[in-house]
């Protein structure tokens, strides 16, 4: 019929019990993508409990958005792009938590001390983070997936379901900003 | 800064220890826990959804089958501003053609031109209509009127007089209005039915019609129209003396210069007609 879609490449066995709500299957695929996602939560909200409630939403949410799995993806940018979508409204409660902590005064912004170029990487590293922080959601998203996570740019644009150019042009802008945002933390 | 700077950046948001691998304990058991009610919350959300479906589809039918469902889809279009009462498709003009007169055996008059217009008129198809016993009309011989029809056959009036058989089975009274309705509306109700029956040459129950709304909504809007009609009525059912007496406030201008040319066009020629009165 004309209005099918055409069929995809044939659905893995876990995709398959996923999408036949097979609860086992949700433990399989925790087991098998929770650290990724984990990771690129943490990398892209900065914050290891705003990760953690990400990570639990995708999965939770995992066996109903599977149902429009056409397998022309892996099952892992599949995941990952429910974390970006999910993403949003995990990084204004956190931003809400962050006000409060400066607010408290108990948000550390100093890096730990170590060897010299210990200490350089990770004031680089947190001055990275919180200038990723002033990003656009979806300029983060890019900039987490290409430079820090290293995919292709034809990986993202499947993950964050975008156009690659527009990837590509979101890529281009956080990098600006971000250059910007290190030079006026006197990072030369 | 150069791009190589931020590149170290990201290498080190990258090598950074953030034991990724680790999930929290407890996590995968909460995950799970959390799906399976995730999935019984949308299993009962779409057990609600389906009930209420044929909680609806029930109802629809039921009305439907007892008639209510165009109430209720008024009443519903009603309140969401969609589909406020029709408005009366009242005729804006209802000016009858200029009357051709003819010399032959009478002189006629095109009375039936009004009632062409009247077709014009859009009707509400689900006014309902009751027969109403027939009425015996005087047949008129002679010098009968004889209208021209515009549509083409519609006048009933042969040249030879006006031919005005009953019509028992078409006969229709004034519409017996629903009680609810306003005022308003029973007027118009009589009104819309008085130009069916008109535009459908039905001159006795026309008549009749017309008489209900004047007696409905004597003052109304309408009313002009309507004793205009009227007249015509009158005059295409032989009834020459209470047609001149209805035609005689239009001529002379009571009727503040309606059809006031058309009336003195009718009279002259009930007059060259030689009708007698009734």
């Amino acid at each position: 019929m004309w209005w099918r879609r055409s069929p995809g490449p044939a659905l893995d066995e876990l995709v398959q019990r996923l999408q036949a709500g097979d609860s086992l299957a949700l433990g399989q695929a925790y087991d098998r993508h929770h650290a990724a996602v984990r990771a690129f939560a943490r990398r892209l909200l900065g914050d290891a409990d705003a990760a953690e409630d990400l990570v639990q939403e995708v999965f939770v949410t995992l066996p109903k958005a599977i149902r429009r799995f056409d397998g022309r993806s892996s099952l892992r940018t599949f995941v990952l792009g429910i974390a970006v979508r999910h993403a949003q409204h995990h990084q204004r409660a956190l931003a809400r938590r962050k006000r409060a902590w400066q607010r408290s005064g108990e948000l550390e912004m100093a890096p730990p001390l170590g060897p010299e170029d210990d200490c350089r990487d990770r004031e680089l590293a947190a001055a990275l983070a919180r200038a990723l922080d002033g990003l656009p959601m979806d300029q983060r998203a890019a900039f987490v997936l290409c430079e820090i996570e290293e995919r292709s740019a034809v990986e993202v644009a499947v993950i964050v379901g975008a156009p690659e150019a527009t990837v590509r042009t979101r890529l281009f802008h956080a990098r600006k900003k971000l250059r910007e945002t290190l030079e006026r933390e006197g990072f030369r | 800064m150069s791009d190589d700077l931020l590149n170290r950046a990201s290498r080190a948001l990258r090598e950074q220890e953030h034991d990724s691998g680790q999930a929290p304990p407890g996590a995968r058991l909460r995950v799970i826990e959390a799906a399976g009610r995730a999935r019984k919350a949308e299993a009962r959300q779409m057990a609600v959804v389906t009930a209420l479906g044929m909680v609806m589809l029930a109802s629809t039918a039921v009305a439907a089958a007892t008639g209510h469902l165009q109430q209720a889809v008024a009443v519903v279009k009603a309140a969401v501003g969609m589909g406020a009462p029709e408005p009366a498709s009242l005729p804006t003009r209802t000016e009858p053609a200029p009357a051709s007169l003819r010399a032959g055996k009478g002189r006629a008059v095109a009375l039936a031109a009004a009632a062409t217009d009247a077709t014009e008129v859009a009707v509400r198809p689900e006014l309902p209509v009751q027969p109403a016993p027939a009425q015996p009309e005087p047949e008129v011989a002679g010098n009968g009127l004889h209208a021209p029809a515009r549509t083409g056959g519609s006048t009933g009036l042969g040249q030879a007089g006006i031919a005005t058989a009953p019509k028992a089975a078409h006969v229709h009274a004034p519409l017996a209005p629903a009680p609810d309705d306003s005022a308003e509306d029973l007027a118009l109700l009589a009104f819309r039915s008085a130009q069916r029956l008109h535009a459908q040459h039905q001159w006795s129950a026309a008549l009749a019609a017309w008489e209900h709304y004047l007696k409905v909504a004597p003052r109304g809007e309408l009313a002009p129209e309507a004793r205009w009609s009227r007249a015509q009525c009158l005059a295409q059912l032989g009834r020459m003396a209470a047609a001149r007496a209805a035609l005689q406030p239009f001529a002379t201008g009571a009727e503040g210069g309606y059809h006031q040319a058309d009336a003195a066009e009718l009279l002259q020629a009930l007059d060259a007609a030689g009708e007698r009165p009734e």
